[in-house]
């Protein structure tokens, strides 16, 4: 940034502070946090997203723009990783590297760089990484295949690391989630072997001594979660997901603007669709899923990172797409895209909203 | 080529300029930064977004798009789409593809001129010589006058 623009961020900072000051909304976080980001500010711009959000915790935009600050500044770091490995490559930074890359569930790119770290250097951190990123592919895809590849990653890791909790822990949570309850408890005991005394491991030690009398064996919990496609107390979480409020009403919404032809949104092979009805509808979300592979494709080919907008213009109008992590919103307009409708796009996507009950295509 | 392309890669924020054919043969590229992208991975990756592009909307009766943004963490992708090639354009982190829109169409129009007017020049035949002269060496009799003649112009 040069010195100009410098100059000229730091008086709409100050203008922005000051308006915020007199008047608490959350539009003026908002205006404030962007400020802040445009001037390079991302930590700023952070802490005064999470400062509004305390005052407005159900506000969507201000959360989103949270987000995108949080992926913004990830992505800043990856890069600086990235850079500091091809000229040193030590244990620290692909640690760093590989833990942002699970969390931002970017598990491909993860077991990349975990297979070139273990073909450096062996390290048992990397066979601990590595049965995370088997163990996230399994909670996403829930395959007989992936399970039992987490497992054997699992044991690994527990025998490269025979002093530490975490692979332990981490093969107790996922035996657990199965509902194969003996072998869980049989991990159990071997954390209070590892960790005598702990409360919490106690407490779960002795609830699943009392489930394990009729408990499945691991082929066969693993065999129930593949066709039922759910792990064991995993309904509890989707109900209150449901209740955390619903996409359709910013949907319906933004489909009353005259101009907007159809307003979606996708998540998984589910989309809600606003204006166009039957098989137009169900075409557009087809559309819609398929650009959005491709392109995420494309991005990832050319090292171009997470996508943040498609926008594609034509005789058509104009068709904008805004991918989030899990999901993403998409309208469709005859005219310009415009700002306050690009800014309700991307405060659409990355909502992981509940998609079941009114979608126009399941 | 390159000469139509040099102005758009001098704006700020411009990493590199690329116009590629329809099946994503790179025809010329101009790029500022010392480490270049492959322009030829870059042109096969922009062509085969594009038709992938075009294949997902043409069940909706769409024709492929004419200008496409891809717009990730690490940069931008912009592609402006003409009968005949296509201007693909990589932008920093800090630009926006707004920023571009104008200069692109200004660029895409200038070489899609010069190539009608190339193509014009081709079609057109040779304009006739200044100086109409005589082809041949055959005897020409006093008394008649050369127009009179066929295939033999007047003069000389």
């Amino acid at each position: 940034m040069n010195l100009l623009n410098r100059l000229l961020s730091f008086g709409r900072v100050r203008r922005a502070r000051r308006a915020l000051a007199d008047d608490p909304t959350p539009r003026n976080y908002l205006m404030l946090a962007q400020q802040y980001a445009l001037a390079g500010r991302t930590g700023d711009a952070q802490r005064t997203c999470v400062e509004g959000l305390a005052a407005f915790p159900e506000n969507i935009q201000l959360s989103r723009y949270h987000q995108r600050t949080r992926r913004a500044e990830r992505e800043q770091r990856l890069s600086e990783l990235h850079r500091e490995l091809a000229q040193a490559p030590r244990a620290r930074l692909w640690r760093e590297l590989c833990e942002i890359l699970i969390e931002s569930d970017e598990l491909a790119r993860a077991e990349e760089e975990l297979t070139r770290w273990l073909a450096r250097d062996q390290d048992p951190e990397a066979r601990y990484l590595l049965a995370r990123v088997l163990l996230a592919r399994f909670y996403a895809d829930r395959g007989r295949e992936q399970g039992r590849a987490a497992l054997a990653a699992l044991d690994t890791a527990i025998e490269h690391l025979p002093g530490d909790l975490r692979p332990l822990r981490a093969k107790l949570d996922f035996l657990t989630k199965l509902g194969a309850w003996k072998d869980a408890r049989d991990c159990a005991a071997r954390c209070l072997a590892a960790e005598p005394g702990t409360l919490e491991l106690e407490g779960r030690f002795r609830t699943l001594s009392a489930r394990a009398e009729d408990s499945p064996p691991f082929e066969r919990a693993l065999y129930e979660v593949e066709r039922s496609g759910k792990l064991v107390g995993e309904d509890a979480l989707r109900d209150a997901r449901t209740s955390a409020g619903s996409v359709q009403a910013l949907l319906r919404e933004l489909s009353t603007q005259p101009d907007v032809q159809a307003v979606l949104y996708v998540r998984g092979s589910t989309a809600l669709v606003q204006g166009p009805k039957g098989a137009t509808a169900e075409r557009t979300a087809r559309s819609v899923q398929s650009i959005l592979a491709g392109s995420r494709s494309t991005a990832r080919r050319l090292g171009l990172g997470q996508v943040f907008q498609i926008q594609l213009e034509g005789s058509f109008g104009t068709l904008s797409i805004a991918p989030g992590e899990q999901d993403a919103g998409a309208i469709l307009c005859s005219g310009p895209l415009g700002r306050s409708r690009e800014e309700a796009l991307l405060s659409m996507a990355g909502l992981n909203a509940a998609t079941g009950g009114g979608g126009e295509r399941p | 080529m390159i000469a139509l392309l040099e102005p758009l890669a001098r704006l700020p924020g411009v990493e590199f300029v690329l116009l590629i054919s329809h099946d994503g043969v790179p025809i010329a590229h101009v790029h500022r930064s010392s480490e270049a992208p492959h322009e030829e991975s870059l042109a096969a990756l922009a062509a085969a977004w594009l038709n992938d592009i075009g294949q997902a909307v043409a069940p909706l009766g769409w024709h492929a798009p004419g200008r496409a943004c891809l717009r990730a963490a690490r940069g931008t992708l912009v592609l402006r789409r003409s009968e005949s090639a296509s201007l693909v354009v990589c932008l920093g982190r800090e630009t926006s593809p707004e920023d571009v829109r104008l200069s692109m169409d200004g660029t895409l129009a200038r070489i899609e001129r010069a190539r009608h007017g190339r193509a014009h020049a081709e079609r057109t035949p040779a304009p006739p010589a200044p100086i109409p002269y005589r082809q041949g060496s055959a005897p020409v009799e006093e008394d008649l006058s050369p127009a009179s003649r066929p295939g033999h112009p007047p003069g000389n």
